[in-house]
């Protein structure tokens, strides 16, 4: 077979295309898991349609040694496993890359390709030839695709083996099954191509601390080790799993193993006003409480985002973006939701926000959202996305500090309502404006009528401009100092640099590629030198600022239509429009560096 | 309303939780809500203060309105009511009640009832709007509920203590034992009318009001279901309560877990 690419080790991008509910997903799961494993920096993208059975899906597996895990969209190697696709999928692929496809039946000359190798396997003939029952057929195939993609990888055949008794463990049948489907596919590629291809794996000395995770998962966690006890959500696509794994560490961490008593509870909402509704409820008495939703759902609890702004109530909503507006693209990512968090509600609102950009930072940022929200007493979105809540991510081992303890915020307590003639609600304390709060049945002293109606600093209602302004006054105050407590931005400056780059959330590893890339271009390009700040929060503290000061132009880039952190940069600070210039990606898959840098050197016409 | 009522409870089951509203909220914009409160056994008294009309906006039907009721301003509402006592017996309420506000007699054991109650109260109030629903052709008004009043059955709410202290013997038909050890006394029901007897209380309100009356009294109630809290073997400390070195798993168990991650 002819060798078109240069040989390279552990540096590739691989795509499987498939039907969705055909079982795929655990196989491709089991090659990414086998790459990290293997100590290689990787990631896999899972591309799924909103359906149960029987549309396109696909997988991206990037394995980079130097740690460059962003999509990356020139593909080495397509297993184009539906026939739907075939067409498309093959176009895909690099010059000199390769197929991986089934030979039980012929190709359509017409996709074929000069410049591309195939490496066609009858899976079908050899999955009816060895298992019995359509179903198994169809599921064992990826299994076979995978011990096909073990030998011309070079991927270590035993760990991947092993990793399948693990998985079947107590399952005897099923896992002599896919032990023998591995085999089968391993032993044909073995048999019939030059093993391994020119791009390859090798195993590196992992570093030891790495973890695989989803940024749902993390920031579950996160909410655990954050001493949250109500949860209350609604089902929806890609928030759901938050929940889920929430649910799974509650049961093994917060159930009393004496009394099976458990020490959390979580609702299953009839919608999310009520959802956001039972976490104010619960945030009002005191609880750690929090949501997790995406877009439609924000939609749906504006009105009541507004009260625990306007009431001062806390409240914590993880606000994992999909593709909008309306139901949009469900299973598609998107940073559609900035404009939407920042203000949401009717009448004069600003909330804070997070921006994760990576699972670490999903966990770490649950406990800082629910610091927050405590301490400022007003809700705190984190905007997590698709990208990084669903797919698995390869990150530093999350650390815990035994030494933190919540920041309650300043809540009365019975000494201090016991000192005190009269409470009034509303009259905020020192340079961060914050009026102390009390809990329902605490003290008879501290009872207060909690309105989201108009009130005065005394907490009464009114209808009077002066008292009216002066609460909603002191509001901005209050989230301008919170602008003190954000996780400041992650600036990186390089010598000789005069533009910036500003990026936000999962943008992260795309941008930072681009930005290599564009400083060391391949022969031929000039040299494009940036400095580089990811935006990690809202209100925009003194950092953010001084990086816009700092440079005469910047590229704002982000995943959504308007460009709306730009528009939020425009608006929260003095910045010129136009000083900052827009990359935006948003077709709903993640971002990849070569969007970053063809947009950057086209606007700079270099 | 009844959002915010389960997330309190939620964090913190030790207090009483009385929610009022009204019948534009709880039978139209917030019925959804309603009805999920009620389908979770929330332990709260859900009142509805129940006339009819949309009163701050100046007279619109609500939708406890009845068939062929008029406005203030003449015009008759053409759709047909949600009735919140017979929206909680097709969801599995617990305790359904209706009073009239013009009756503090009956009203008061019923209230005293609906607190001692196990799970979610929901006492229709029918409240007649003075300004917007107390005239001619209204079936809200004070006039028109004092004629098609139907009272139903009549109870005294007995508080264990009283019982113990003063051994009140059952002065009426049906006892009813709440969980929390207070009994409800019936004093007077319908002949055949059990209110522990879902079905025939159905039965008997359709009839009723089939002959437009109004309904009113203690209704239903049904001590044995579990509330939120049970459903969910919260623990008995509420959650607001629980020290944080009871909720963190700490970075040793951290450690353990993520073993699983590598």
């Amino acid at each position: 077979m002819q060798q078109l690419v240069a040989a390279r080790v552990n540096d590739c991008a691989i795509k499987l295309a498939n039907v969705n509910g055909t079982g795929s997903a655990s196989a491709n799961s089991l090659l990414m898991e086998s790459i990290f494993k293997m100590g290689i920096p990787v990631s896999g993208k899972n591309l799924f349609p909103s359906n149960i059975q029987g549309l396109p899906t696909w997988y991206e597996i990037r394995a980079n040694k130097s740690g460059y895990t962003a999509r990356a969209i020139d593909y080495d190697l397509m297993v184009a496993m539906n026939a739907q696709t075939y067409e498309a999928d093959i176009q895909e692929v690099r010059s000199g890359g390769y197929v991986m496809f089934d030979s039980t039946w012929p190709l359509d000359e017409v996709l074929l390709r000069p410049d591309i190798s195939l490496l066609g396997i009858p899976f079908a003939a050899m999955c009816n030839e060895n298992f019995a029952g359509a179903r198994q057929r169809i599921l064992l195939k990826n299994i076979a695709y995978t011990g096909a993609l073990v030998a011309v990888l070079n991927i270590d055949f035993e760990l991947v083996g092993d990793l399948l008794t693990e998985k079947f463990a107590g399952k005897e049948k099923l896992r002599t099954a896919n032990q023998v489907a591995l085999r089968l596919g391993y032993d044909y590629a073995r048999e019939h191509f030059a093993c391994p291809l020119p791009f390859h794996l090798e195993k590196m000395a992992a570093a030891a601390d790495r973890i695989l995770i989803d940024g749902n998962t993390a920031a579950a966690l996160g909410c655990v080790f954050a001493g949250a006890t109500v949860a209350a959500w609604y089902p929806i696509t890609p928030a759901t799993s938050v929940m889920d794994a929430f649910k799974r560490f509650c049961e093994r961490y917060r159930r009393d193993p004496v009394t099976g008593e458990n020490k959390y509870l979580i609702v299953q909402a009839e919608d999310e006003l009520a959802s956001i509704g039972m976490v104010i409820g619960a945030s009002w008495s005191g609880a750690r409480a929090f949501t997790s939703t995406a877009g439609p759902g924000i939609s749906l609890m504006n009105e009541l985002l507004g009260l625990a702004y306007y009431a001062e109530i806390p409240a914590v909503v993880f606000d994992i973006q999909r593709t909008g507006p309306s139901t949009g693209m469900p299973t598609r990512t998107q940073q559609g939701d900035i404009l939407e968090c920042a203000y949401a509600s009717h009448g004069d609102t600003k909330h804070i926000l997070l921006f994760p950009a990576n699972p670490t930072e999903c966990f770490e940022f649950a406990v800082t959202a629910f610091d927050l929200a405590e301490h400022f007493q007003t809700p705190v979105m984190v905007l997590s996305d698709l990208d990084i809540g669903m797919n698995d991510w390869v990150v530093p081992e999350l650390k815990w500090d035994d030494s933190y303890r919540p920041d309650r915020g300043r809540v009365l307590t019975v000494e201090e309502l016991e000192q005190i003639e009269t409470f009034y609600r509303y009259v905020g304390e020192g340079d961060e404006h914050i009026a102390p709060r009390t809990l329902p049945g605490v003290h008879p002293k501290g009872a207060f009528f909690t309105r989201g109606s108009g009130h005065n600093a005394l907490g009464a209602y009114t209808e009077t401009p002066d008292e009216y302004q002066e609460v909603v006054d002191r509001l901005v105050l209050k989230h301008e100092a919170a602008a003190h407590h954000i996780p400041s931005p992650i600036v990186e400056r390089r010598a000789g640099a005069t533009i910036g780059v500003i990026t936000v959330g999962s943008c992260d590893l795309a941008v930072r590629e681009a930005l290599d890339l564009m400083a060391h271009p391949s022969a031929g390009e000039p040299a494009i030198v940036t400095d580089f700040m990811r935006i990690r929060g809202f209100p925009f503290g003194q950092e953010v600022r001084a990086f816009l000061d700092e440079h005469e132009v910047c590229f704002v880039v982000e995943q959504n239509r308007d460009g709306q952190l730009r528009s939020l940069l425009i608006l929260e600070t003095l910045t010129p429009k136009s000083k900052l210039r827009s990359v935006r990606a948003y077709g709903g898959f993640p971002l990849s560096a070569s969007q970053v840098t063809d947009d950057i050197r086209e606007q700079l016409g270099r | 309303m009844p959002a915010i009522a389960t997330g309190a409870n939620a964090a913190n089951r030790d207090l009483i939780y009385i929610g009022v509203s009204g019948d534009g909220d709880s039978l139209s914009i917030g019925l959804g809500h309603l009805c999920h409160a009620i389908r979770r056994n929330l332990r709260m008294v859900y009142l509805i203060e129940n006339n009819g009309v949309y009163g701050l906006t100046k007279g619109q039907f609500s939708a406890a309105a009845d068939i062929g009721s008029t406005a203030k301003r003449g015009e008759a509402n053409l759709l047909a009511p949600i009735d919140p006592i017979a929206l909680g017996l097709t969801l599995g309420a617990t305790f359904l009640a209706r009073g009239f506000s013009g009756d503090k007699t009956q009203l008061v054991p019923i209230l005293k009832a609906a607190i001692a109650h196990r799970g979610l109260a929901l006492v229709d109030v029918i409240s007649p709007c003075v300004t917007f629903n107390d005239h001619e052709g209204s079936t809200k008004s004070y006039l028109y509920t004092r004629q098609h009043e139907l009272k139903a059955t009549e109870a005294d709410f007995v508080p264990l203590a009283d019982e113990i202290t003063a051994v009140i013997p059952p002065t009426g038909t049906t006892t009813v034992t709440m969980h929390s050890g207070d009994t409800v006394q019936f004093r007077r029901v319908p002949d055949g009318y059990d209110p522990t007897d879902r079905e025939r209380v159905v039965e008997y309100l359709l009839e009723r009001q089939g002959q437009g009356e109004v309904v009113t009294g203690l209704l239903y109630v049904d001590e044995s279901v579990r509330d939120m809290h049970e459903l969910n073997e919260t623990s008995k400390t509420p959650l607001v309560n629980l020290p944080y070195e009871d909720l963190c798993p700490g970075s040793d168990e951290l450690a353990k877990l993520l073993k699983r991650f590598r």
